[in-house]
């Protein structure tokens, strides 16, 4: 029976998501299922799903899916798929707001309903046709009276504390999410504000007084967790602090530091015609070589990947600047294509496999492979601002695509000329017949068209 | 500093009335400060983390705040026995070991 376990989900003994004939399935443990039957009935699941809260899921037989001799229980989850899966470090700064706002509406209405998240991680949540959506269902549980917001802590150090730390210092947050797949610290973080900071009200709340509750008291022996246990904890305390939270968030601004690329459009140098003459042959591209999924690298703020995503399956933005990204969810969050998935990534240094056996996590490779890739001013910031010599910068667009757009970029163009005014030039291969060479080495050159005077060349590739 | 509460929450042997109020146990304190004491519910899949428990204490109100107080003050004369009353706390024990020894 070909039944794949995703190998990031085993932390849940109630149940874990696999793929069977290309569905995407959870197991559900006797009180599980009987957890979700309840929420189907009391219409808890549906609610959720319609807002856009929760992904699309459905209790099913396991014999009508073929699964009766699986051993997995009478009834599985079926879940709607996401084709391709982000992980916090991947996304912008609004993208993980509103992680963050989803998972606190969706605990809101749970507690309304008498029911409780379990945990409160970055990781329950995804990108899906263009909105940031929930779908750890199973983390929906029943709330107890008298108990604590157990993901609280968890909530601060994998969405508040991160989204903080780039409001308020203007510091991305991605390395630290790729570096700690749990958030950062509350001890840790308070270490990282200013004075001014913490004289903010949610700050002291949630930051200064947590810490010095935490460095008081977490090294206490177990007599005193034990009396924890008897302590009560109010549900309008914990409606309060949710909402205190969500005002909170929304009232963060986002700082994009020291963005390169914040002002990409004045700063680069297209004449109409020459940005005429790409566009047109993007495009046509698209309709040459028909691709279901495209891989936009170093796409900016979207442009390409907005014009071609009518065409496509899917499209996948990719690009190292957070606030490029960050622009581009914005534009799918306000009636842009939603079969465009923004990604925050350096091809320099690519997601690498993450987490428990280095499995739990995949790498970005991974999981951007797709039909054909865009790869537009971009090999010169790789083969020169990154010193990959070009065999490799070939070879690796090659495996993330066996076809699609590659500009060409010469030395003589004035980008370039830039990146080299403090440098030595060492790159003697860095030409335009080298790069050719490797080409043709791995695809089929189609077309060729020149911008910028020759500087720049367009080749339309098809798979060899 | 460790806060060490074993101490005062299992020597119910206290023959000194003058530590009346750092011998007393916890959950009884807990319930002075009008706090129901509950059989344990928790049942948590993940840790909620030693801060994120007592900040919710704390927005819980007043009651909270109590409670969170005693911790601290409990730390205090923890403190101020050792430095001055490390011979009496050895004491103590010894009482109560002479007494479960009989």
């Amino acid at each position: 029976m070909d039944l794949q376990f995703d190998p990031g989900s085993f932390k849940d003994p109630d149940g874990r998501i696999f793929e069977y004939q290309g569905n995407i399935y959870r197991t559900l443990s006797a009180s599980a299922a009987e957890r979700m039957r309840a929420r189907v009935a009391d219409g808890t699941l549906a609610a959720l799903i319609d807002q856009g809260l929760l992904i699309d899921s459905e209790l099913v037989g396991a014999s009508d899916v073929g699964l009766a001799d699986a051993d997995l229980g009478e009834t599985v989850m079926r879940h709607a798929r996401i084709p391709v899966l982000t992980y916090p470090s991947e996304w912008s700064f609004d993208m993980l707001r509103d992680a963050a706002l989803v998972t606190l509406d969706l605990l809101q209405q749970g507690l309304e309903r008498d029911l409780m998240l379990k945990d409160a991680t970055a990781f329950n949540v995804a990108f899906h046709d263009g909105r940031m959506k929930f779908f750890d269902t199973l983390s929906i549980d029943d709330y107890t009276e008298g108990a604590p917001w157990d993901g609280y802590a968890q909530f601060c150090r994998e969405f508040l504390f991160p989204l903080m730390l780039t409001s308020y210092r203007g510091i991305e947050f991605q390395p630290w999410l790729r570096g700690s797949l749990s958030g950062i610290p509350v001890r840790t973080f308070a270490r990282l504000l200013s004075l001014r900071e913490k004289l903010r009200g949610p700050v002291v709340k949630h930051v200064v007084l947590q810490a010095k509750l935490d460095r008081s008291f977490a090294d206490t022996d177990t007599e005193m967790r034990s009396s924890f246990k008897t302590m009560k904890f109010s549900k309008p305390m914990i409606v309060a602090n949710v909402a205190g939270l969500s005002k909170t968030l929304r009232k963060l601004s986002y700082e994009a530091g020291d963005s390169v690329w914040g002002d990409y459009a004045s700063s680069h140098s297209y004449s109409a015609e020459d940005a005429t003459t790409k566009r047109q042959f993007v495009d046509q591209a698209v309709d040459h070589l028909s691709p279901s999924t495209v891989v936009d690298l170093g796409g900016n703020i979207g442009d390409y990947s907005f014009l071609v995503a009518p065409k496509v399956d899917r499209v996948l933005c990719v690009d190292i600047d957070p606030a490029c990204i960050n622009t581009l969810y914005r534009r799918i969050r306000d009636g842009g294509p939603t079969n465009v998935v923004p990604i925050v990534g350096d091809l320099l240094n690519p997601t690498p496999a993450l987490g428990w056996n280095l499995t739990e996590r995949r790498d970005l490779f991974e999981r951007i492979r797709s039909e054909s890739f865009f790869a537009l001013a971009l090999v010169h910031h790789l083969a020169i601002g990154g010193n990959v010599p070009l065999p490799r910068v070939v070879e690796t667009l090659h495996r993330i695509a066996p076809s699609g757009v590659v500009e060409w970029v010469d030395k003589q163009d004035a980008m370039v000329q830039r990146m080299l005014r403090n440098r030595t030039d060492v790159f003697a291969d860095y030409t335009w017949d080298v790069f050719r060479t490797e080409l043709e080495r791995r695809f089929n050159i189609v077309k060729t068209v020149e911008t910028h005077d020759g500087a720049r060349r367009l080749c339309l590739l098809e798979p060899r | 500093m460790r806060l060490n509460l074993t101490h005062v929450l299992i020597n119910k042997h206290s023959k000194s009335p003058g530590f009346a109020v750092g011998r007393f146990p916890l959950r009884v304190l807990i319930a002075a400060c009008g706090l129901v004491t509950l059989s344990s519910p928790a049942h948590a899949y993940i840790d909620p983390g030693t801060g994120g428990m007592l900040l919710q204490l704390l927005l819980g109100g007043v009651a909270g705040v109590l409670v969170i107080g005693k911790l601290y003050w409990l730390r205090i004369k923890e403190a101020f026995q050792n430095i001055f009353g490390g011979g009496a706390d050895s004491e103590e024990s010894k009482d109560s070991n002479s007494e479960t020894g009989n």
